[in-house]
């Protein structure tokens, strides 16, 4: 005899597949009998039905929106990436800020393309940070005022910000990298540029995050000088240190309107990774700020590679976490992040992927 | 629009002419915008959702060789879309169920043929939209290609990058959770083996 396992299934094998009249007849018996099997049978009945029959009407929108954002695009194109020369600066930035954090007491940062900014106000740093990030992004700031190209999308005050990250009062705190001191004079995680490919555009960036042992803490940058990060507890960086590529570097970024104004503080211990992700009109999405956080969202089953093709990506970085190669990009529309392993099939990024930094690994 | 109209339209939008889609969305809007209703449980989310879904198909559609069907192409890429967004809420369930801003039950048409003494029941429905929200995502989305969108296991395998065994096995759970669901809810209290008599297979 068989028990309600049985014809729970039988009823499941109805909905689907059918059943062989012997089976019917059994389920139809059992049904008769059992009220908890009778109801079963109701349910997924209804279940179904309703599923396929409530259907809603679409708002008239939904079909107007789409066409008129085709005519749109069809009317003004795809934005042209202009600035290729500066996706590498990302990769220079993630490797000051990952020194930043590694050397000082930490903090994870956030970069965003078309705004640089550096606003202590915004969020508070831990000194030595700022003093990091004032090496990273000062001594441009004299030099390269910034351009307004870029003022269309910066967000108001941007570009006095990136005086304030020079204000005389910001330099008490490269005066005082206590924090600093106390940390390891070189970080067991080292931030490494492995290249600069940007698919779609001629150009992928990319750059890894591999654990590196003490020794080898070094910040190895194929293409282009390091940044000039002093190899012992941070001192203030001259102006006069600044070779001319990162004095050029700082002034694109300085154009480019990196932001550094979401910053907020975090023990250095508990980072291994941090990602920011921002939306299309540069709105805050969400960071992964941390090892748990990054093994949590790896350990997501999503995204479908086969699902992702044909969508445009703006490829973040690679980042190598685990002995595992992880890609990480965003959409530019609505700024989801995806991220896929190596091993997986590549995704052809579009023409004319918009620019714009969506995150920054650290 | 038959299989040929609709290749002839992609056709024409790869030549160029993007008047040319709007055929497309017409004809594919109603399951993409009930997907992603189901699957995000807001209106106004859903309505992003699809929009963004024929954008993506319309700037991609170069990519599409044809290999599945262009509604399932369409499907994988609202479901991911869906994915998204639902992530981006911190992996919560669905918003409940299709109301108003002012709580009122939309009215929403019926659309096909099903058993008309439970489609009268506009409660009925809203347990199943509710039963439906509290879900895991996972399950509500192959249940909802399955019973909604009529999708086979390898489509919705397809959709979800999933074996189709794995398809099979979530829409049998995701059956049960709901039914569980809804004869918790009372739903079902009262049906017997009478009332289901002469309402399925196993009674012809």
């Amino acid at each position: 005899m068989n028990g309600c396992e049985y014809f729970e299934k039988l009823i499941d094998r109805l909905l689907e597949d059918g059943l062989s009249p012997e089976e019917e007849a059994a389920l139809d018996e059992h049904v008769r009998a059992c009220p908890d099997c009778a109801a079963r049978l109701d349910a997924y009945r209804t279940i179904r039905d309703i599923i396929a029959s409530d259907l809603a009407e679409p708002p008239a929108e939904l079909a107007a929106g789409v066409m008129d954002r085709i005519h749109a695009e069809s009317a003004q194109n795809v934005v042209p990436i202009t600035r290729a020369k500066k996706r590498p600066m990302w990769a220079r930035w993630a490797v000051a800020a990952c020194l930043a954090v590694v050397i000082g007491s930490g903090a994870w940062m956030a970069v965003k393309s078309g705004d640089l900014r550096y606003d202590r106000a915004a969020a508070p740093v831990p000194a030595s940070v700022d003093a990091a990030a004032d090496i990273a992004a000062g001594g441009a700031v004299d030099e390269a005022p910034a351009p307004q190209q870029e003022s269309d999308t910066a967000p108001a005050g941007g570009q006095s910000d990136i005086a304030d990250a020079a204000a005389p009062e910001e330099e008490a705190a490269v005066q005082e990298p206590a924090a600093a001191q106390e940390a390891p004079p070189q970080p067991r995680e080292a931030l490494e540029e492995t290249g600069d490919v940007y698919a779609g555009t001629g150009e992928t960036m990319t750059a890894a995050l591999a654990d590196a042992p003490a020794e080898d803490a070094s910040m190895p940058t194929p293409e282009a000088p390091p940044m000039p990060m002093p190899e012992q507890p941070p001192e203030p960086m001259p102006e006069t240190a600044m070779s001319a590529e990162t004095a050029e570097d700082a002034r694109m970024e300085a154009a480019d309107g990196i932001s550094t104004a979401r910053m907020s503080p975090a023990s250095a211990s508990d980072i291994a990774v941090a990602l920011a992700v921002y939306g299309p009109e540069g709105e805050y999405l969400g960071c992964i700020s941390d090892t748990a956080a990054l093994e949590a969202l790896l350990a997501e089953d999503d995204p479908v590679p086969g699902n992702l093709a044909g969508i445009q990506w703006d490829v973040i970085c690679t980042v190598t976490y685990g002995g595992t190669e992880y890609t990480f990009a965003a959409n530019e529309d609505d700024a989801h992040l995806v991220w896929w392993t190596a091993a997986e099939p590549a995704l052809t990024l579009s023409p004319g992927t918009p620019d714009g930094l969506r995150g920054l690994i650290q | 629009m038959t299989a040929t109209e609709e290749r002839d339209a992609i056709r024409r939008v790869l030549a160029g002419d993007g008047d040319a889609f709007e055929p497309l969305v017409h004809e594919h809007e109603k399951l993409v915008y009930n997907l992603a209703l189901r699957m995000l449980g807001d209106e106004q989310d859903a309505l992003d959702a699809s929009q963004e879904a024929f954008l993506r198909a319309y700037r991609a559609l170069s990519d599409f060789q044809g290999r599945s069907k262009f509604s399932v192409w369409l499907y994988s890429l609202t479901a991911n879309i869906c994915r998204d967004m639902l992530r981006r809420r911190g992996r919560t369930a669905a918003r409940a169920s299709l109301t108003t801003e002012e709580g009122e039950e939309l009215d929403l048409p019926d659309d096909g043929p099903g058993p008309q003494e439970l489609l009268e029941k506009k409660e009925l429905r809203q347990a199943v939209r509710d039963g439906l929200a509290q879900l895991d995502p996972a399950f509500r989305e192959a249940l909802v290609l399955r019973e909604l969108n009529g999708l086979t296991y390898e489509e919705i395998g397809q959709v979800m990058d999933l074996e189709p065994g794995t398809v099979k096995s979530r829409i049998f759970r995701a059956r049960r959770k709901l039914a569980d669901i809804l004869t918790a809810t009372g739903n079902f209290s009262d049906t017997g083996p009478s009332k289901s008599s002469g309402k399925g297979g196993a009674d012809r």
